[in-house]
């Protein structure tokens, strides 16, 4: 089945990966901007990041008839210095234009706290001026459901914020609702021990439908697996679920949102189905 | 809402695969025990009693995973901002305030 993993992170994974996803069908890839397993330390080491993920990996996974998008911020953890934090953000705009950009993520919450709170807002803000969509990452373990509340009351702020085109990620059986019901994307990933599994996630879709809701690998330099999106599609397979709705949420749903930014090309792949 | 595939029992995969999360549960709980340092120490740590209380609403029907995970998360306040918090940074009048 061709499938869209809309949020990995192909700067940490080598290139055999691109063949196996190839492989597996995927016909694209969204890769959010993340903290890099490392502090960097200049708004420049940030621009280099960004050039990565808007001119290197595109290249690389078309050698595979993979379509990469890319997502641009700086993340919650290094939000953490916001005086560097700043100095990125100002850089942002100069890689908004770039034609594989489909907006400003992933931003959130880690800690929970002010700092990263702060240059949380300064970023929506950033989006809701250039009009981009927004992935937002939400915290880990017992973080998550505080954060993801803090993240939903500081969109309040954002009344006219277009709620269809911003993703809360990282949702599990505790914050899915929240997500869902005030009108954003929910993202399901699946990532061993701290996340969501393909089983879980496939309860999800039953307890919730398969309207606005995403499936990821976020597959990155930690112990994760690129190929998380076609175990969820074997999992809700042997569950008995129909093809039409495994497609809706592995093509259909990512592909919906992406078109929700205007510089969106569709993967070469599915233009050349005719 | 979703149409569900419907099974009339328990599935014998389905058994095997819950017995098998509960031996391993199980184990994992006699293995720290017996790693534990003597004097009350594991007693004595938040987290263990956090996981015993998770085993014991393991029992209750309904929603556990909701219930459990709620139990494993810090409290929301509703009221975090109001002792000056984190205010929108930029220009006043981006986004219709
Ligand atoms: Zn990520």
């Amino acid at each position: 089945m061709n499938y869209v993993d809309p949020h990995i992170h192909m700067v940490s994974r080598v290139t055999d990966d691109y063949e196996t996803l190839a492989r597996m069908g995927c016909v694209a890839v969204s890769e959010p901007a993340f903290w890099a397993g490392f502090d960097r330390r200049s708004a420049d080491g940030f621009r280099d990041y960004f050039r990565q993920i808007t001119e290197v990996e595109p290249k690389r996974a078309a050698g595979y008839g993979i379509a990469h998008y890319s997502w641009l911020c700086i993340n919650a953890k290094e939000a953490e210095d916001v005086k560097l934090a700043r100095d990125v953000i100002a850089a942002i705009p100069e890689f908004l234009g770039a034609s594989n950009v489909l907006g400003i993520g992933e931003i959130g919450l880690n800690k929970n706290t002010r700092n990263e709170a702060t240059v949380f807002l300064e970023q929506v803000e950033l989006a809701v001026q250039h009009d981009e969509t927004i992935l937002i990452h939400t915290p880990h373990l017992a973080d998550k459901l505080r954060g993801t509340r803090m993240i939903l009351d500081m969109l309040a702020d954002f009344p006219r914020l277009d709620r269809g085109r911003v993703v809360i990620d990282h949702v599990e059986e505790h914050t899915i609702r929240h997500a869902l019901d005030a009108g954003y994307w929910a993202g399901m990933t699946l990532y061993p021990v701290t996340k969501c599994s393909p089983e879980r996630a496939c309860d999800m879709v039953e307890r919730y439908g398969s309207e606005r809701l995403l499936v990821n690998s976020a597959g990155d330099w930690g112990p994760s697996r690129p190929v998380a999106v076609p175990d969820f599609i074997v999992a809700m397979r042997a569950r008995g679920h129909a093809e039409s709705l495994i497609e809706t949420i592995v093509l259909g749903n990512p592909l919906a949102l992406f078109q929700r930014c205007r510089r969106y090309v569709p993967p070469p792949r599915l233009s050349a189905r005719g | 809402m979703l149409g569900l595939p419907m099974h009339p029992s328990l599935s014998d995969q389905r058994f095997l695969a819950i017995r098998s999360l509960i031996v391993e549960l199980a184990a994992g709980l006699d293995r720290t025990e017996r790693h534990a340092a003597a004097g009350g120490v594991l007693e004595a740590d938040p987290r263990w009693r956090l996981l015993a209380e998770a085993v014991e609403r393991l029992t209750r029907p309904g929603h556990r995973v909701d219930d459990i995970q709620q139990l494993f998360s810090d409290a929301y306040e509703p009221g975090w901002r109001k002792d000056g918090g984190p205010r929108l940074a930029g220009s006043p009048n981006c986004c219709g305030q």
